[in-house]
């Protein structure tokens, strides 16, 4: 971990969710050695339909004016992680780029992951009760360890268990 | 900038999966360093090895008389020598990630325990009060990994603090 080569390539995958901006605080905290050893990029993943975000996966149609509110609340929502985030590297004086991409997170993170050689993921930790996983599956943590060809540092929250 | 981290528990068996994992360990994370010279607040990098019951291990446990006979103190040798056996490899593992942490310049702690990994590799997890746990993963497909159980699955959803999973052809 000395200078004088290539800096780590770190991907932080980003989501709306707690444990998300945990993850990243955490990784900026305990992983990240210095803004010379390391460079952050910053994934978040829009989901591709608005389907997509109900769990039985029922196509529902909805009314023009109701899509054009989801779609902006979505652009919202993904404006505020990212800039959230952007702040938190900031503050750790770490370079990072950010990319958004549309599709299903898991996959695209993985995906993602492989194409730009990344040498470490990090990953917020979701912790599902048993009833939960046999409906979704895998979490996304699970998935990118048993898919991700780098490392993956799975981030939980202390004491957050289900 | 100085490392964070207390301590990191790095889970190590007889695969070369966790060895790597421990490289990675070793050349990606930075430990705390002791506040002040002399003071034993450094961080510390503990190489944790479950040794697995020597009955279970074994296989070949032949077992007690049943109907009353006697059980385990009819054969001492036997299983006295399953146990030294054991004591030997997990010997082996230890002084070969100890090995590897040579010229590193870490505060390395080593500790064997006996029992089911997956579930001493989480209970010394807290024990330790550990901010991370580092451990390689045997890249079982799918299927294997229904019958033969992961021990990293199970320790990513039971553990309580992050965790690092290295696949074996990361070492950098």
């Amino acid at each position: 971990m000395e200078a004088g080569g290539a800096r780590r390539q770190i991907m932080v995958a980003l989501e709306p969710s707690e444990e998300s901006t945990y993850a990243l605080e955490w990784a900026l905290e305990y992983l990240v050695i210095s803004p010379d050893s390391d460079h952050l990029i910053l994934l978040y993943v829009a989901p591709e339909s608005l389907h997509n975000t109900m769990i039985t996966g029922k196509e529902v149609s909805f009314s023009s004016h109701v899509l054009s509110v989801l779609e902006k609340n979505k652009k919202q929502t993904a404006h505020r992680v990212i800039e959230l985030a952007k702040t938190m590297c900031e503050k750790y004086n770490v370079t990072y780029e950010t990319k958004v991409m549309v599709g299903e997170a898991k996959f695209v993170i993985c995906d993602a992951a492989k194409k730009l050689n990344v040498d470490l993921l990090v990953v917020g930790g979701h912790d599902f009760g048993a009833i939960k996983r046999f409906f979704i599956g895998s979490n996304l943590g699970e998935y990118c360890i048993n898919h991700a060809k780098c490392p993956v540092a799975l981030v939980k929250r202390r004491g957050k268990r289900t | 900038m100085d490392g964070k981290l207390g301590c990191v528990v790095a889970a190590v068996d007889g695969g070369e999966e966790s060895m790597n994992a421990l490289g990675w360990a070793l050349n990606n994370l930075k430990l705390r360093p002791p506040s002040s010279p002399g003071s034993d607040d450094a961080g510390k990098l503990v190489i944790l090895h479950v040794q697995s019951p020597p009955n279970i291990a074994a296989g070949l446990n032949p077992g007690g008389i049943p109907f009353g006979g006697p059980t385990y103190v009819e054969v001492p040798a036997f299983a006295a020598a399953i146990e030294a056996h054991q004591k030997r490899i997990s010997n082996a593992i230890i002084s070969h990630a100890v090995g590897i942490c040579s010229g590193k310049n870490v505060n390395v702690e080593t500790k064997v325990v006996v029992g089911d990994p997956k579930e001493l590799i989480c209970e010394m997890t807290t024990k330790l009060h550990a901010d991370l746990l580092v451990m390689g993963s045997h890249a079982y497909g799918a299927i294997k990994r229904m019958f033969l159980g992961s021990v990293s699955n199970y320790c990513i959803n039971s553990v309580s603090c992050p965790v690092i999973i290295i696949k074996e052809n990361s070492t950098s």
